[in-house]
């Protein structure tokens, strides 16, 4: 379990370090390394390069504006879950952060490495996918930007190009309720099944619903038939579980070790219908 | 004075909580462990390991990785093969099958993992790329990949054993058929015990470094059992034993993982000679995983037969190992089924047994020693099925286990197997957890939670156990086995005390607990004493594991300290004019009983001994240390018991352990803070290892389960409370009455926490008989159940 032999770079600014992955098809760029160094040490994937981003200052930090919170792709999931600003705009990922693994891994690991790693089974993927997010990708061109919902194509898949970076999350800033919903393991391991749910309620009525549901496809899936039978009922239980029902009736889900497709599909259902009953418990942000 | 002398220690030390003496040095990260040490010139060693469960090797080429900068050496089996067959591994019992593992497979692998060649090299990173262009051809051959494929036997998982069974036996067989057939109730069940590994933080490791001028050679391993390991090394390397020593580093959790023999040990120590150079190997996750030995992996079927009245009546057992492809050292095979059996009716009264174990060879990694021996898998059947019963006879689980325990008023008791119970606070045990849980609260609280969909469950388990391992409890468990272990007492010049031990500490805190013992043994302050281990230069003994470190260290350092005390008594009987045998040994000093202030001091008398010949009596013999062994004269049974409670969420198959109960009685304790931890970590394992630890195995023997990602360890969140209670009986076979408890928590903690699920799922109709419970188990016995 020793890493495999390969080059070093510490660029000092995002065009540095977009240079020198574009030079280079082999090479990878390096976060907070809570995933790649471990598949490294199983020589599962050898690198020619690494370009570690961890000098660029630029991408740390979480700024507010004009509806939007910006999080930088070198944001860590611990400056994620300790954000006051978080709380008060993006309560989902708030939320959904603390299922990100333990303190030592949230302290190095990253919203961008976990976004480009693009696992279906993490939260983060789920997060942007539920808040629309747009991420900001930037090559040797300039800046590109890309929706949630066209940046994820699969297993380990995303819409970023050889030689380019990811460099922030834009969320915009959601007037829905939400609430967060998971099962896995152990406490800290990567879902099972996820959901998240966010309602915006007008006298009782959804006037609309988004429903998110991770780790039962290769990649976040919004259920969007479910949040179409929602808009004009009032979510009372039964609602929720009819939506469940319409959420999760056509998935096609994958087996592995820890839990079958049958499982999945049906927690699905679970974790959809408690997502919609606490959201619509949830007082308003 | 025979083996099995109990000598008196005046108990000061031993009861307290002295806090550890370790505890620095580990807390600061300053402890050395294996991976610490480096010696000039020190190499390292990478091994291939097979990717196939059973397969021929029709071409291995290394000249590219023997090419390679940095690379010393490259062997293979065919190398290894010249100068040891491997570890041959048997048991002294008519029909036992034994097997010989090479050093490293040659001609054919047998499982996944099996190591198939070696690379030195300058570095670990550089043996691990030269492993990389090794070139090796296969030719795949049937896999025996479980029980089933074992007993049809179409294929051999290893040609050494026929028709795939190393061993089958019938410990006990009382005419059992007319009880069952009589009884007003039968519970029964088959029980799947999953493949586990004992998987300590610290992997395995060995240095070996020899010395072609004097010839001496020394292996650094972290092990459980350093002088096993010097003896076998001599055996099977031809190397004279008087030339090897074995030392014990800091070692970071053995759980018996670390008490076997281990074919890459005798590799390293192989290849040290060879190179003339220190040689280190330090195992990685994804190696110990694959290759370190599993544990408990059977198949039991158990029935119960009972009669109106609650009363057990009788008890079959049938247990199979799936024993993987080989026996391992010195356990061999049959280190579950086999030490299963003779305990099976544990601290019940059930006259009559039957008790049938087989072991078969499977292509997997061997099935070795794990906490819990033989026990843990047996308790979960037996406990579930008595709860099981207590529902169908709607008597409260605690009541049903009053009127099966052992009374005082049996002892002492024969039980079906052969096993005496002297002493014991079965009963008691059963009160305290009652009162410890509030059941009749806890069953209104789970009424109540039920009326609100949620499901909670209560588990119950006693045990006892056989501790201190010695001669006579090895013999009880049909392993016939002399065992011998020794420590040296020695009084200082200036009085403190140096004692030595062949007991190596995983964890234990010998060096404060034995430190305790050594201390009340001679009268002195426990800081006034040191204790040394963890190598064979010194003392000679078995090592430390069936919970045997307090027993044997406690009667090989008192009966040490014994030779030494009574030469205190001599001289300082001379010196205050008294007999000695009017002197006492206290408050680190000497005095006339009866007459405390004709005192002398610890540093008076030591020092009178080493250093004044004017002071001696005549003919005095001034050795102030003594070397002693200790195996106690009948097995030392230690008992206790667990309770859990768990909440299991039905639409998700989550449970989540709320509280865990535990009750211990060892004896008299050395040290209440050390057996407490012993307790909480054995707990921790039990979770672990019936809720979310599982080494599966695809049809084609593949493990799949090769890091900690999917092998599942309990962390500090799965945990919950733990609630210690203590009683006390102490033993007279042990100095201070202490008896072993290490193993406890794992003999029996696993079926509370199974049966806290089970009552949970009662209602439904559920009743969990394959582990681990994961979520994904309880969602299908839910779709499958009755209703």
């Amino acid at each position: 379990m020793k890493f495999p032999a390969f080059a070093y770079a510490r660029p000092a600014t995002v065009e540095e370090a977009v240079t020198l992955l574009a030079s280079d098809d082999e090479a990878r760029p390096l976060a907070g390394g809570q995933t790649l160094l471990p598949i490294l040490a199983l020589r599962m994937s050898m690198p020619s390069c690494l370009v570690d981003l961890n000098d660029l200052e630029e991408l740390k930090s979480i700024t507010v504006g004009d509806g939007v919170v910006r999080v930088g792709a070198m944001v860590t999931h611990a400056q994620n879950l300790a954000s006051a600003e978080h709380r008060t705009h993006l309560p989902l990922l708030s939320a959904a952060v603390r299922h990100v693994a333990h303190e030592a891994i949230r302290t190095r690991g990253t919203i961008g490495g976990s976004l480009a790693h693009a696992d279906a089974a993490a939260e983060m993927p789920l997060v942007v996918t539920a808040l629309e997010a747009t991420m900001v990708i930037v090559n040797q061109q300039g800046e590109r930007r890309v929706a949630a919902s066209d940046f994820f194509g699969g297993h380990f898949t995303t819409a970023i190009e050889a030689g380019e970076l990811l460099t922030a999350i834009e969320f915009p800033i959601s007037d829905h309720r939400w609430a967060f919903e998971e099962v896995a393991r152990r406490p800290g391991d990567f879902a099972l099944v996820m959901a998240a749910a966010g309602l915006k309620l007008n006298n009782g009525a959804c006037e609309s619903a988004r429903i998110t549901l991770g780790s039962v496809a290769d990649r976040p899936l919004r259920a969007t038939e479910a949040e179409t039978f929602l808009v004009g009922k009032s979510v009372t239980a039964g609602v929720a579980a009819e939506a469940a029902q319409i959420a999760t009736q056509d998935l096609k889900s994958h087996g592995d070790i820890h839990a079958s497709a049958e499982y999945r599909r049906t927690v699905a259902g679970t974790m959809v219908k408690r997502a919609l009953t606490r959201a619509a418990m949830e007082q308003s942000a | 004075m025979s083996k099995d002398q109990v000598v008196e220690i005046r108990k000061q030390a031993i009861g307290q909580s002295v806090p550890n003496k370790e505890s620095a040095t580990l807390l600061t990260g300053r402890a050395e462990y294996i991976a610490d040490i480096s010696l000039p010139g020190m190499l390292h060693a990478a091994f291939v390991r097979s990717p196939f469960a059973h397969a021929k090797i029709t071409h291995i080429d290394v000249s590219a990785a023997s090419d390679m900068a940095g690379v010393e050496l490259v062997w293979t089996g065919a190398d290894v093969l010249i100068h040891t067959p491997g570890i041959t591994s048997s048991v002294d019992r008519e029909g036992f099958v034994p097997t010989t593992q090479p050093a490293i497979a040659h001609d054919i692998v047998r499982f996944v993992g099996e190591t198939v060649a070696v690379v030195v090299a300058t570095s670990r990173q550089i043996a691990e790329d030269a492993l990389e262009l090794i070139d090796i051809d296969y030719e795949e051959l049937p896999v025996v990949a479980n029980i089933e494929q074992a007993h049809a036997a179409t294929a051999l998982a290893n040609e050494a054993v026929p028709n795939n069974v190393y061993f089958r036996n019938t410990r006990v067989n009382h005419e059992v058929d007319d009880a069952f057939s009589n009884a007003a109730l039968v519970v029964d069940g088959v029980f799947h015990n999953n493949r586990v590994s004992a998987a300590p933080i610290e992997t395995r490791g060995c240095i070996a470094q020899h010395e072609w001028t004097s010839g001496l050679t020394t292996f650094w391993s972290a092990t459980q059992m350093p002088g096993i390991l010097r003896t076998m090394l001599a055996m099977f390397l031809q190397i004279p034993e008087q030339t090897i020593e074995v030392i014990t580093p800091q070692v970071g959790g053995g759980f018996g993982q670390k008490a076997h023999v281990f074919p890459e040990e005798l590799t390293v120590c192989l290849l040290a000679r060879e190179i003339g150079r220190p040689i280190s190997w330090i195992e990685d996750r994804q190696e110990n995983l694959l290759s370190a030995t599993h544990a408990k992996h059977q198949l039991n079927s158990m029935a119960l037969a009972i009669d109106e009245a609650g009363k057990f009546l009788a008890i079959k057992h049938h247990s199979t190992t799936d024993g993987g492809a080989y026996n391992c050292l010195p356990w061999t095979v049959g280190v579950e089924s086999e030490c299963g059996a003779p305990i099976v009716t544990s601290t019940y009264k059930i006259e009559l047994a039957r008790a049938e174990t087989i072991e078969v060879a499977t292509n997997k990694c061997p099935i070795g020693s794990y906490r819990g021996v033989g026990y843990t898998a047996g308790h979960i059947a037996r406990e579930n099925l008595i709860d099981r019963a207590a529902r169908k006879l709607k008597i409260s689980p605690f009541e049903i286990r009053r009127r099966n325990v052992l009374l005082s008023e049996d002892f002492p008791y024969t039980n079906a197997t052969g096993l005496i119970t002297r002493e014991g606070t079965f009963l008691e045990t059963v009160n305290t957890l009652e009162r410890m849980v509030d059941y009749d609260s806890f069953r209104q609280r789970q009424t109540a939670a039920r009326a609100e969909g949620k499901y909670l469950g209560l588990g119950l388990s006693i045990f006892n156990e056989v501790t201190g391992m010695g001669t006579r409890a090895l013999n009880f468990l049909d392993l016939p086995i002399t065992t011998h272990d020794t420590s040296t007492v020695r009084v200082d010049p200036t009085g403190t005390v140096t004692v030595t031990t062949s007991l190596v500490s995983a964890g234990q805190s010998h060096a404060t607990t034995l430190a305790q013992v050594a201390a009340d043994a001679l009268g002195v302050p426990v800081d006034n004493v040191v204790v040394r281990s963890g190598s064979t230069a010194n003392t000679q003994g078995l090592g430390t594991w069936a919970s045997r470190g307090a027993v044997i260290g406690a009667g090989s350092i008192g009966r040490a300290a014994d030779v030494v005390r009574e030469k205190i008594k001599q001289i300082a009987g001379h010196m205050l004019e008294v007999s000695p045998a009017d002197i006492e040994l206290a408050d680190n000093g000497v005095r006339v009983a009866g007459v405390p202030t004709r005192s002398m001091t610890m540093a008076e008398v030591a020092g009178a001994i080493y250093f004044a010949e004017a002071a001696h009596p005549e003919n005095f013999d001034p050795t102030l240390e003594a070397t002693a062994t200790f195996d106690p004269a009948d097995l030392v049974l230690a008992n206790g018991g667990h309770a859990a409670i768990a909440e299991v969420d039905i639409d998700t198959g989550i449970v989540r352990i709320e509280k865990f109960f535990a009750v211990e009685d060892c004896g008299q304790m050395i040290n209440p803070m050390v057996v407490e931890g012993q307790i909480r970590g054995g707990i921790a394992q039990a979770i672990g290892s019936c809720m979310l630890e599982d080494l599966v195995h695809d049809e084609n023997g593949q493990l799949t389960t090769t890091t900690l990602m999917d092998y599942l360890l309990p962390t500090s969140m799965d945990v919950p409370d733990i609630e210690i209670e203590h009683l006390e009986t102490p033993t007279d076979l042990v100095p201070g009455g202490i008896k072993g408890m290490g193993e406890s928590a794992m003999i029996s903690a696993p079926a509370a926490v199974v049966g806290a699920v089970n009552d949970a799922l009662a209602c439904c109709n559920i009743f969990i008989q394959q582990y681990p419970i994961s979520p994904e188990r309880i969602f299908q016995e839910l779709q499958n159940a009755p209703n």
